[in-house]
């Protein structure tokens, strides 16, 4: 008897268990937002390569043959153009509502910025005039963003803003300087006069100077008395002629400038608006939240620039916040907050991932990050409540060597170098479960490229082993507006093409153009070993790796 | 399987390296045929064997330049109305608007120097070669190969 009753138990249980494992598996195969196949073949590679180089890669939605994202593709008449500014603008302003741009707390509606935006764009150029304009006051502020936004309305009529990472210490090519604070003013010791106009952008940081200055304005002076302003309206010329005007100059910290487009915002708009998959597009309630911290705020600030404009261009809102350290990224940030931008090494996300945890929670996060490897997304180990809005978050991370790609010069790799610090795939993981969200680790190289070179595939949660992770940081496909190829450095002979590994080089639309002489020649020179040119441009001291699912990995 | 062991045990999946820097990455035949050939020079010995036969890709050479024409399988590979020209040089015979054999060298001849073609055939060898330019990668150039062309 208790024999039988054994073989019963013991066939309950062998039943119970083959059940569950089934059904896990059938539950895991059928809920899988990628399937592993698509995950494995995530860029569409040239059938051929050159010596010493790689094939060319191109994200798998812009087939070889096909144009790159090149921007909105807009009608005029029959033919279809790229679009610019202007047409982005009154699209926004035409959809503008109840949508806003929150800065520092402070919400300022579109018909208030576009206002202001028109105003300064007449003050700071009259009628048939063209001059440059020099924004030192930080684009994350309202001022400054603000005179960002009437830069780029008045460079379709000949202005060019020229977003400066410090104040001119000698004299340069600008007829209007935007400055931060008195304070600033103050340690110009005189340079003012070098300009028709100096805004000073916040009048209440420092003492204003005894002297009358007929030359400089505060920013309160500049803007009194506008009422918001709903309407913009815009009429493209019919040769096309403003999509290829520059939209602005960036200097770098190292003192160089790079030039951009129209047609590089309008294409790096387009291309984020297309990294969204079906079902998952973005919309009027998606509200975009860029995190500006002390450590992360020395970024190129023009790259929140595609993203926030692609938000408004949805009805949709943003927030450019400034956190005080100590704050917990639910408590700094906007509860309709659906997108988030976050530099990659965030000491916010940090905290987040170094707390302790509850046994219930820890639970919940063990089995999220299973399901999360599996391929099955999941919002059951969400840390906070207050985001559960929270649909992606986007960690920016430059490439390893900033500086040789702006300055264009590499000499060897140093043994003594720090390897670059990025986070784990286990660990974005982790990321993912706790914050309930998906996470695209974008790769930038400021002051060069507008807007990500690479990024993670949007459900694309897959670990690798430790010895991947600790030798090279994963991104993904290159961006639709851009192709690249990896190609043989002579100073740096470890790297093997045929390995697909080698020095990064992009083709495309959305990278500045070196505006001083000395580096367009180097720029040429460098690629005219490989393929004698054709419009390449070298990411020097980048060096990666092409994986097997066409991802980019960039060596640490 | 490795889902519940990781439910039960802790742990997470681990995919496949695509790498291949922690050299557990598997280097199937599959994945060797998708290399990308290196462009350079062919002889009509090293063409020959991508005829979409004995090489999945298909090149065929038109007056001197090699095209990857793998994306028009349905016409030039196997059982494609144009599949004698797979792995050739294909000029004389998209001249003179021949399938024929006879209208291809060998490997081991020497090759076609076009020089008996009339005006007409000529001129529809340019379009033809326009045709190629704008529909497949060029790949190369075909040259004699020494001792055994020339």
């Amino acid at each position: 008897m208790l024999y039988l009753d054994l073989k019963v138990v013991f066939t309950v249980v062998a039943l119970l268990i083959a059940t569950a494992i089934i059904a896990c598996k059938v539950i895991v195969e059928t809920k899988r937002d990628l399937h592993p196949i698509a995950l494995g073949e995530q860029a569409n590679v040239g059938p051929t390569r050159k010596e010493n180089e790689t094939a060319i890669y191109r994200n798998f939605t812009v087939p070889p043959g096909f144009p790159l994202t090149t921007g909105m593709g807009l009608s005029m008449g029959y033919r279809l153009r790229n679009g610019n500014f202007g047409d982005i603008w009154s699209s926004i302003m035409s959809l503008s509502n109840e949508n806003y741009v929150e800065i520092d707390n402070q919400k300022h509606s579109l018909g208030e910025l576009n206002a202001i935006a028109k105003h300064l764009c007449h003050t700071l150029m009259p009628e048939n005039e063209t001059g440059r304009l020099g924004i030192s006051s930080s684009v994350y502020k309202y001022p400054g963003f603000a005179l960002t936004i009437a830069g780029f309305m008045g460079s379709l009529r000949g202005l060019v803003p020229v977003i400066l990472h410090s104040v001119p210490r000698s004299k340069q090519n600008l007829d209007a300087l935007a400055i931060e604070s008195w304070d600033t003013f103050h340690q110009m010791n005189g340079s003012h006069e070098w300009y028709k106009m100096v805004i000073v952008c916040n009048s209440t940081k420092g003492q204003r100077p005894n002297a009358q200055l007929n030359n400089v304005v505060t920013w309160e002076e500049l803007i009194s008395e506008l009422e918001e302003d709903q309407q913009f309206e815009y009429a493209p010329p019919k040769d096309n002629s403003h999509d290829s005007k520059v939209i602005f100059l960036s200097s770098s910290p190292y003192g160089f400038y790079s030039s951009f487009t129209h047609m590089a915002l309008v294409s790096s708009i387009a291309a984020y608006i297309k990294s969204f998959p079906m079902d998952n597009e973005l919309s009027g309630k998606d509200h975009l939240s860029i995190v500006v911290e002390e450590k992360t705020d020395s970024y190129d600030p023009t790259q929140i620039m595609p993203k926030l404009l692609a938000t408004l261009l949805h009805g949709g809102s943003a927030s450019i916040l400034s956190p005080p350290s100590g704050q917990q990224l639910d408590q700094c940030m906007n509860k309709s907050t659906t997108l988030l931008q976050i530099a990659q090494n965030s000491p916010l996300l940090d905290s987040l991932l170094d707390q302790s945890w509850n046994l219930p929670q820890r639970l919940k996060l063990a089995w999220a990050s299973n399901l999360l490897s599996e391929g099955v997304f999941t919002s059951s180990a969400l840390a906070w409540p207050s985001l559960k809005n929270l649909r992606c978050v986007y960690l920016a991370d430059q490439v390893k060597d900033v500086k040789s790609v702006i300055t264009m010069h590499f000499t060897t790799i140093n043994s003594d170098h720090a390897p670059k610090k990025s986070r784990s795939t286990e660990t974005l993981n982790r990321m993912r479960a706790l914050l309930g969200s998906r996470v695209v680790v974008e790769l930038y190289s400021p002051y060069v490229v507008l807007g990500p070179i690479a990024s993670t595939n949007f459900f694309d949660y897959r670990v690798f082993p430790s010895q991947v992770d600790s030798k090279l940081t994963k991104y993904g496909p290159i961006c639709t507006s851009l192709e690249a190829k990896l190609v043989k450095a002579e100073n740096s002979p470890q790297y093997l093409v045929t390995d697909r590994q080698g020095m990064l080089c992009i083709r495309g639309f959305t990278i500045g153009r070196p505006v001083e002489e000395h580096r367009q020649k180097t720029a040429f020179e460098i690629v005219e070993k490989f393929d004698g040119g054709e419009g390449w441009m070298p990411m020097v001291g980048v060096f990666c790796l092409w994986g097997k699912d066409g991802c980019l990995y960039e060596f640490k | 399987m490795s889902f519940v062991k990781n439910l039960l045990f802790g742990g997470v999946k681990t995919s496949e390296d695509p790498t291949g820097v922690s050299g557990d990455a598997k280097d199937s035949q599959q994945t060797e045929n998708k290399e990308p050939i290196v462009e350079g020079q062919f002889y009509p010995r090293t063409l020959y064997k991508f005829n979409g036969h004995d090489d999945e890709k298909i090149f065929l050479a038109i007056k001197g330049k090699v095209f990857d024409c793998t994306q028009g399988r349905q016409f030039y590979g196997p059982s494609g109305p144009y599949s004698n020209f797979a792995g050739h040089d294909a000029s004389r015979g998209l001249a003179t608007n021949s399938f024929e054999l006879d209208t291809l060298k060998h490997w081991n001849q020497p090759m076609d120097d076009l020089s008996d073609l009339q005006k007409a055939d000529l001129e529809a060898l340019n379009g033809w070669l326009e045709h190629f330019e704008k529909k497949y990668p060029c790949i190369g150039v075909l040259v004699p190969e020494p001792g055994v062309n020339v």
